[in-house]
């Protein structure tokens, strides 16, 4: 079964996943270092684990074999959880300060 | 498996402790009980009765025609040429010891149902007991010797959890404390002979090491006689021998039952049925031989002496066990191990009977175990004083009760066999003379007289309950009969085989037999007629003493002279405590605790953590408390553990 998208995704050797891996990545790495909404740093994690899921699923596919497949929907699971905790963190924090910028956390200055 | 029923008999016990075990947990845990101490009574019993039924299948229907009979549910350790086995062994000796043991447990779990009714942890006591039985069982059908220290472990635990039963107190708990730092002591000295025995001979199996010592000894007779030493190290600690029998008067902080089933019936006889169960290393080891049997004479003494004088009676009887532990080592000592075996059993009828009769005693008097009050309490409790009157006749020896015949036995085995002699024998026979003068008093003043107590306690007393006069008439009957089974060939003339001797003899003479010196029938009969002598002068003399007291007995500490040596038990606790204990408490304090432990190890524990924080205060200020720094330090890290991996390895 002969499918043009398939066959360019896998035909150019990688580099058009694996372009889109990094290109997500490396937005959600900068977002999260350099923007300062809480918010926001969290929807940069949720993209950089959704990169990983991706180059997960293209070398499954790559080495015919499903187990980059099953660990993805388990990444999803954690995903799932690690926002819902996170977003319920976050609503308490607002709920405390008023505020959600990063700025306003430094306790932990060592 | 073959022969599984050997592994039930052992199991039931352990089945029946972790069940009334989980349950006493969860009971304290809970306001609603799931069951309470009439159903754990119930239980603890039945699980003990059914080994003991089993037991006797085992023996009587297994067994019939064989040597031996066993069964490996497990294989414990397997470690290149090392192999042990958890083998149950089932010869004519454990047989006796498997039905003595489950048999007086079996009665005395009955009675324990109605002695510690109203006891707030009575479901507590029952786990500790069963688990004890099966503790026991082990240790009596181990064929090797780490499944028979497994046991004997076990039954020095159990002693300690039902000494210290009423922890609340604080003098019972140290009791318990004490039994059980002392029989460390002997442990040591079993575990080391266990060693010499394993690197010497090369097998842990008993059978083997006693094939051993009989046929191909290669070791030298020192090294011989230092192992079988080493085994009777633990086997004083255990059964309370000299030099370490002091912990056994005190463990008479526990409840009567226990003081009757651990104590003077089952696991203080365990050392016995050790020395007799390794004969074959013991026969070989002649200066080992002497050992055990002055030993056992000294200890049979010098308790007999510390009994007279005593007002509790349950030390009395403790010191009473004691000296009786003395005899059975005797026996053993002068290589008639059948006859030790014989003492232990009658021994265990008596002495449980006897401990039960005081419990229900104490029961009646409401917790009084003074002697100086009691009195007259022959009309109050009749079945008690019945059969505690036959255990007593029984255990000074008076024809034909059972300790007659095998406390005979071991005195003419001492006069007669090649490794007794003659000073042991007048040791041993003044031994029992002192045994008849003190039981005797302990009945009269008891039993006879006024009553010397409150008028609270004369109203409360009573008889006890049925729960516990059963097993006091079944082990006063068996004080009576339970001798008739070793009958010596002597006085029946062979009409009654000796069934015991002939039971026990094939499994005992297979390694070494033990020459007794052939005297005239005369002899015999006028040394068996001295004995009955002994035990008719002792009773002489405490009934002219004690059976109507003219004034009141005097207060202990005005003794002066033999008595006030005797009261004190030698001050042999004191001296224990002046070089022994006292030295040790000032190293540990002064040394290990001060020097070694706070200065060297936390020292060191200390000095690192210290040293640690002050080597990352120097890294601190990464931490800039900005939680985006910590994720881009993280990017920064893996980019470079990244590029490292890709082109240095």
């Amino acid at each position: 079964m002969s499918n043009p998208l398939t066959d360019f995704i896998l035909g150019s050797g990688g580099i058009f996943t694996l372009s889109i891996v990094i290109l997500l990545f490396a937005i959600g790495s900068i977002t999260f270092i350099f923007r300062r909404t809480l918010l926001h740093m969290l929807m940069a994690v949720e993209l950089m684990l959704n990169a990983v899921n991706l180059s997960l699923i293209y070398f499954s596919r790559l080495h015919q074999n499903h187990d980059g497949q099953v660990l993805s929907l388990m990444i999803f699971v954690v995903a799932a959880c690690e926002v819902a905790v996170g977003i319920a963190i976050i609503v308490q924090l607002f709920k405390r300060t008023s505020t959600i910028s990063v700025e306003a956390y430094t306790q932990e200055r060592g | 498996m073959e022969n599984s029923l050997i592994f039930v008999i052992v199991i039931l016990p352990l089945i029946g402790a972790a069940l009334n075990g989980t349950v006493a947990a969860i009971n304290a845990y809970r306001k609603k009980e799931i069951w309470g101490e009439k159903f754990a009574g119930i239980l603890a019993f039945s699980t003990v009765a059914t080994s003991f039924v089993l037991s006797i299948y085992a023996v009587f229907v297994k067994m019939s025609g064989l040597e031996s009979i066993s069964c490996t549910p497990y294989e414990w350790v397997i470690s290149g040429d090392l192999k042990v086995s958890l083998t149950f062994f089932i010869d004519h000796l454990s047989a006796v010891m498997l039905l003595v043991v489950t048999g007086v447990s079996a009665v005395i779990h009955f009675y324990s149902i109605g002695y510690i009714h109203g006891d707030e942890s009575s479901v507590r006591y029952f786990s500790y007991l069963n688990l004890f039985v099966f503790a026991m069982v082990l240790l009596i059908l181990g064929d090797s010797m780490p499944v028979m220290f497994v046991g004997w472990e076990g039954v020095g635990l159990c002693s300690y959890l039902l000494i210290g039963f009423w922890y609340k107190d604080e003098e019972k708990a140290i009791a318990g404390k004490k039994a059980f730092i002392v029989n460390r002591i002997g442990d040591f000295g079993f575990l080391l002979g266990i060693f010499l025995i394993f690197a010497n001979v090369g097998s842990l199996t008993i059978a083997e090491v006693n094939e051993f010592f009989h046929h191909h000894n290669n070791l030298t007779p020192f090294w011989t006689n230092v192992a079988a030493i080493c085994l009777f190290i633990g086997a004083t600690g255990k059964s309370a021998q000299i030099p370490l029998y002091v912990w056994l008067p005190d463990a008479m902080a526990g409840p009567t039952p226990v003081s009757a089933l651990i104590h003077a019936a089952t696991m203080v006889t365990a050392g016995v049925y050790m020395v007799c169960r390794f004969h074959g290393l013991y026969l070989a080891a002649p200066v080992a031989m002497n050992i055990v049997l002055w030993i056992g004479a000294l200890t049979a003494l010098l308790s007999a002496t510390i009994a007279l004088y005593q007002n509790d009676i349950k030390k009395v009887l403790a010191y009473s066990t004691v000296s009786q532990l003395g005899f059975m080592f005797m026996a053993a000592g002068a290589g008639a191990f059948v006859i030790a075996i014989f003492h232990l059993m009658t021994h265990a009828f008596f002495k449980a009977c006897l401990f039960l009769g005081s419990g229900s005693v104490i029961h009646a008097m409401g917790g009084e175990q003074d002697i100086r009050y009691m009195g007259g309490l022959k009309k109050h409790m009749p079945a008690t004083y019945i059969t505690f009157l036959l255990a007593t006749l029984a255990i000074a020896g008076f024809p034909p009760f059972a300790g007659f015949f095998s406390k005979d036995e071991i005195l003419w085995n001492v006069f007669a066999s090649e490794h007794g002699n003659t000073v042991v024998w007048v040791i041993g026979a003044i031994a029992a003379l002192g045994t008849a003068f003190y039981m005797f008093r302990l009945v009269y003043l008891t039993f006879f007289g006024k009553f010397r107590g409150t008028t609270e306690q004369q109203h409360h007393l009573h008889e006890s309950p049925w729960t516990m006069t059963v097993p006091l008439i079944i082990l006063g009957t068996l004080s009576l009969i339970g001798g008739w089974i070793g009958i010596p060939k002597l006085l029946s003339g062979g009409a009654i085989p000796n069934f015991f001797h002939d039971f026990l003899e094939p499994a005992i003479s297979k390694f070494g037999h033990v020459h007794v010196e052939h005297y005239t029938h005369a002899t015999e009969f006028s040394l068996m007629g001295l004995s009955v002598i002994i035990a008719i002068i002792g009773w002489f003399l405490a009934r002219s003493m004690f059976s109507e007291l003219k004034k009141k007995l005097p207060d202990p500490n005005k003794y002066s002279g033999i008595p006030k040596i005797l009261w004190n038990k030698y001050w042999v606790d004191e001296i224990y405590d002046t070089i022994i204990v006292r030295p040790l408490k000032y190293l540990s304090t002064n040394i290990f605790l001060n020097i070694s432990d706070l200065k060297i190890i936390d020292g060191a524990a200390n000095g690192s953590a210290t040293g640690w924080r002050k080597v990352s205060s120097l890294f601190a200020f990464l931490q800039t408390g900005n939680m985006q720094a910590y994720g881009f330090y993280m990017i920064v890290g893996i980019a470079v553990a990244v590029v490292i991996a890709t082109y240095i390895f």
